[in-house]
């Protein structure tokens, strides 16, 4: 699966090496108040790609996605949609003639409107309209569906109008405001398929906003971090995932903890023994270990001892105490069995990452 | 939106950062008012907003202006005069005609709420309608009904005769006045709290029974509380309403501070002495609005959770059934059965001496056609107003917003005579015709027409404008294909409010109307002050009629739209 995306994007990178970037972001920012909702955000999106704008509520993710959208006014920083400039310190292209479209959270679907008429309501050739929205329902599997009422629709289904809303005029590029966390989580898994293969089959170039790291890791082929309204990271989700820029972006994009420890150069010293690391330091660093990559193996003579056990049934979540007091997670299969108080050895796979702790940690 | 305060964070603090970005926590918790606000205050307001707001609230300003140069240049005998007509004496009867029909509004409107939302009275679809129907009853049919009925000579009194019943206790002054003014103002408390109480999430009441608080108790602690800001609201509609009237103060000759303007004006056609007058109403009135605000600024919020009244647990009467259906049936009695019983009877007595029917069409023309021009420049008014404050509030569309409700404190008769002094003076064209007239309603009447208007823009998602600006919709187009057909139904309700109280409006007519041109209100006043009832009767009957028709619409319960 994750190479196939990785062949993807490489793809669309080779393609449209030459064309301009479909949105393009320099030096981004806007206050509220007192608030710096984004603080100098710089960021490209390539034709035909899927981007996520991921972070806690209240980063400003949202706020990135409006600016682009024009529902807000920049304070610095300039934004290009499809090449040609929209906004910077002296111009501002207003939303209706920016060519992108957006899908809101709450869908926003015209309740006075029929699904043809919210589905046509962008486009402006009356003699094309009809076709176009027959094509597009068709795109998003509703076809036929010309005369409901939006009232008269699931979920599931006002979001696939809401988007083929948004495909009708051909936008430069989607915006999607936080797509899925309306939806039922029974639900949110097929609709978010669904939705990837729509995108794909429109050849469409999509930032979406979400709180979801796994909505991000799975769906998008460049995650952006925000954190705090600025730009913490941006990568493919693997690099993201194995060579975090900080302990912030490790910690929110999943599950891990922390161990103090002292490197040299691609080794680390710590309380679970001697590991490779990532990147190469030396000094005092912040040791980052993944649950899953953890392993633990019952052990009378063990020095860590388990301290409870959460079981999710394709997995469970183990937590030992270390000899120092520290606990530490592992993620394990099922079928490994431990009762609280157990003694266990702890062996870890793989590489950790490494990032140099500032001063000295008592 | 609240940004997390920067700071070094500690290694081991990393696993409690983690858990506040979970999904499902913070984030999804998101209440939807916390996404709106941040919407709002997004881009400048545009100009075909701003530029038409701008100019309503000017025009709004202009009487109260007006009189307020017009008092200034006003020399020393003005002030003599307001010292001579004995304003302290006026002041005290109409601050304290004020509050007593509020406290009885009170009085009869929160049980009477409590009934017919919380418990199993029978027949409480009629109640419902019967007990909101006096609103339809103007003051001075009221007033006309009383008098005729229980005033001396009256028809109690007549019958009572052969008893031997010379007189009756004495009707004009206080007791007609209260007795009056309560029975026509109560329903705006009701209606209130009625929908206050409609709207109180039945879970509270669980909540507080399940921690072991008995029926009574749960309401006097969890209810009651809850109801103080329509209470208040309520209140101060009827407190106003007493303050602005007219009709009834007139017909049953209690001196208060509109019909001692009135007097003035027509009695010495002393112009500055009734717009002095005139200032120090108007002081009445923002002084019990600014009372209003900073009680309702300590009150806590109410807010409605909509559709959340279907599992009411109803209250069993029991044995208390009688007497609550016969408090009901006494209410709507004397608000209703009385007055309209009475207007039918003098309506035999004229349709046996001589039917006048001829003399009805033509106030009936008139009063539609007013009322209909009214009801439509305020609820045109009413929208570019409403839309400027809900999606670009700031310190200067606040303001604007608020000058739209400077009809609730200035009464008909001040508003009236400032548009008079003006038209003479400065729009002799306009003075006397029917636009000024027109005018002076929507001057009035704006603010019922933005409150309905506003509470239908409430409900309309911010993302529902985004979304048809970013599919390509100027900021006209989309207010025309999307903001108005979403607010219709609150536009349509405030023309109806308009139209409904403009039909009933008095003391403007009366000074503002073009000559010959009778209103079935002016008509029915002036057969009353004459005592000719039986002429008053068929305009009578033809007003309450009409203004039904147009109540009857908004005392249909709402619809919610919602998405499911």
């Amino acid at each position: 699966m994750s190479s196939e995306q990785h062949s993807t994007r490489a793809e669309n990178q080779a393609q449209t090496a030459l064309a301009p970037p479909a949105v393009s972001v320099v030096g981004l920012s806007k206050r509220f108040g007192s608030a710096l909702a984004v603080d100098d955000v710089s960021l490209d999106v390539q034709r035909g790609s899927l981007l996520a704008l991921l972070g806690p509520s209240g980063c400003g993710k949202t706020t990135t996605l409006r600016l682009i959208a024009g529902l807000e006014r920049a304070d610095r920083g300039q934004i290009a949609v499809g090449g040609r400039s929209v906004a910077d310190g002296s111009s501002f292209v207003p939303p209706e003639r920016r060519r992108v479209g957006m899908v809101f959270q709450d869908y926003a679907l015209f309740p006075h409107l029929d699904v043809a008429g919210n589905v046509g309501f962008g486009l402006r050739d009356r003699a094309r309209r009809a076709a176009r929205v027959g094509e597009v329902l068709d795109l998003v599997g509703l076809g036929g569906m010309e005369r409901r009422m939006p009232r008269q629709l699931s979920g599931g289904q006002q979001q696939r109008v809401a988007l083929a809303r948004a495909l009708a005029p051909e936008p430069e590029v989607l915006l999607l405001d936080e797509p899925f966390s309306n939806l039922d989580p029974a639900l949110r898994a097929h609709v978010r398929a669904e939705v990837r293969e729509i995108l794909a089959r429109a050849e469409a170039t999509a930032i979406f906003v979400t709180h979801d790291r796994e909505e991000a890791l799975s769906l998008a082929d460049q995650v952006a971090v925000l954190w705090q309204g600025r730009l913490a990271q941006i990568g493919t989700p693997d690099e993201l995932y194995r060579q975090p820029a900080s302990l912030d972006v490790a910690g929110f994009i999943g599950d891990a903890d922390v161990l103090p420890g002292v490197a040299r150069g691609g080794q680390v010293d710590c309380e679970l023994g001697t590991l490779p690391g990532c990147p190469p330091a030396y000094g005092e660093v912040a040791v980052l270990v993944r649950p899953e990559d953890v392993r633990l193996c019952a052990d009378p003579s063990g020095t860590a001892a388990i301290v409870r056990r959460e079981f999710y049934g394709h997995d469970q979540l183990v937590t030992v105490r270390l000899p120092s007091g520290r606990l530490l997670r592992a993620r394990l299969g099922r079928w490994q069995s431990f009762e609280p108080g157990a003694r266990v050895e702890i062996a870890v796979d793989g590489v950790v990452s490494l990032f140099p702790t500032a001063g000295p940690s008592s | 939106m609240a940004v997390a305060p920067r700071e070094p964070r500690a290694p081991g603090e990393l696993r409690q950062t983690v858990a506040d970005a979970e999904p499902g926590g913070t984030a999804r918790g998101q209440a939807p008012g916390a996404r709106w606000r941040r919407s709002l205050g997004r881009t400048r307001a545009p100009l075909i907003l701003l530029l038409p707001s701008a100019l309503i609230a000017l025009a709004m300003l202009l009487p109260l202006a007006y009189l307020l140069i017009r008092v200034a240049g006003a020399g020393q005998e003005t002030w003599t005069l307001l010292y001579r007509t004995r304003t302290g004496e006026l002041l005290v009867r109409t601050i304290g005609l004020a509050t007593l029909v509020t406290a009885l509004g009170a009085v009869i409107s929160l049980p009477l709420a409590w009934l017919l939302a919380r418990t199993d009275l029978p027949a409480r679809r009629f109640w419902t309608i019967a007990t909101a129907l006096p609103l339809v009853v103007p003051t001075y049919v009221g007033g006309l009904a009383f008098v005729s009925a229980l005033g001396p000579r009256g028809l109690l009194q007549q019958s009572l005769a052969p008893f031997g019943v010379e007189r009756l206790p004495e009707l004009y002054g206080w007791p007609g006045a209260v007795l009056t003014l309560t029975c026509a103002t109560y329903p705006y408390l009701l209606l209130s709290v009625r929908s206050a109480l409609d709207g109180i999430d039945p879970s509270f009441e669980e909540a507080s029974r399940s921690l072991g608080v008995g029926p009574w108790q749960t309401f006097a602690r969890t209810v009651l509380p809850q109801l103080r800001p329509a209470i208040w609201a309520g209140a101060l509609l009827v407190a106003l309403y007493t303050l602005s009237d007219f009709g009834a103060v007139s017909l049953l000759q209690f001196d208060s501070f509109s019909r001692a303007i009135y007097t003035q004006y027509q009695g010495s056609l002393d112009r500055a002495g009734a717009a002095a007058l005139a200032l120090v109403l108007v002081g009445i009135t923002t002084g019990i609005l600014a009372l209003e605000v900073a009680v309702r600024g300590r009150a806590s919020y109410y807010r409605a959770t909509p559709g959340a009244a279907r599992r009411v647990r109803r209250v069993r009467l029991g044995r208390w059934r009688w007497p609550s259906l016969a408090f009901c049936g006494a209410v709507v009695g004397l608000a209703l059965v009385l007055p309209i019983g009475v207007v039918l009877y003098w309506l035999a007595v004229g349709l046996r001496q001589a039917p006048t029917f001829e003399l009805l069409w033509a106030p009936t023309w008139n009063a539609l056609q007013a009322a209909a021009l009214a009801a439509l420049a305020a609820a045109a008014a009413a929208v570019p107003l409403t839309v400027l404050s809900v999606r670009y509030p700031g310190p200067l569309t606040d303001l604007i917003e608020r000058t739209a409700y400077v009809g609730y404190a200035v009464p008909g008769i001040v508003v009236a005579l400032a548009l008079v002094f003006f038209g003479a003076n400065y729009a002799t064209p306009l003075y006397q015709s029917l636009s000024l007239l027109v005018f002076a309603y929507v001057v009035r009447f704006l603010p019922q027409a933005v409150g309905a208007t506003r509470a239908s823009m409430l409900q309309v998602s911010p993302s529902m404008e985004d979304a048809a600006r970013v599919l390509g919709r100027g900021p006209l187009a989309v207010l025309t294909s999307v903001t108005l057909p979403l607010i219709r139904p609150g536009v349509l309700a405030g023309a109806a409010l308009v139209f409904l109280t403009a039909m009933k409006e008095l003391p403007a007519t009366l000074l503002l109307a073009p000559t010959g041109y009778k209103t079935l209100a002016t008509s029915i006043w002036g057969w009353a002050a004459e005592a000719r009832y039986a002429q008053a009767a068929a305009p009578s009957l033809m007003l309450v009629f009409v203004s039904g028709l147009a109540l009857l619409p908004l005392l249909r319960e709402p619809r919610q739209v919602a998405p499911e």
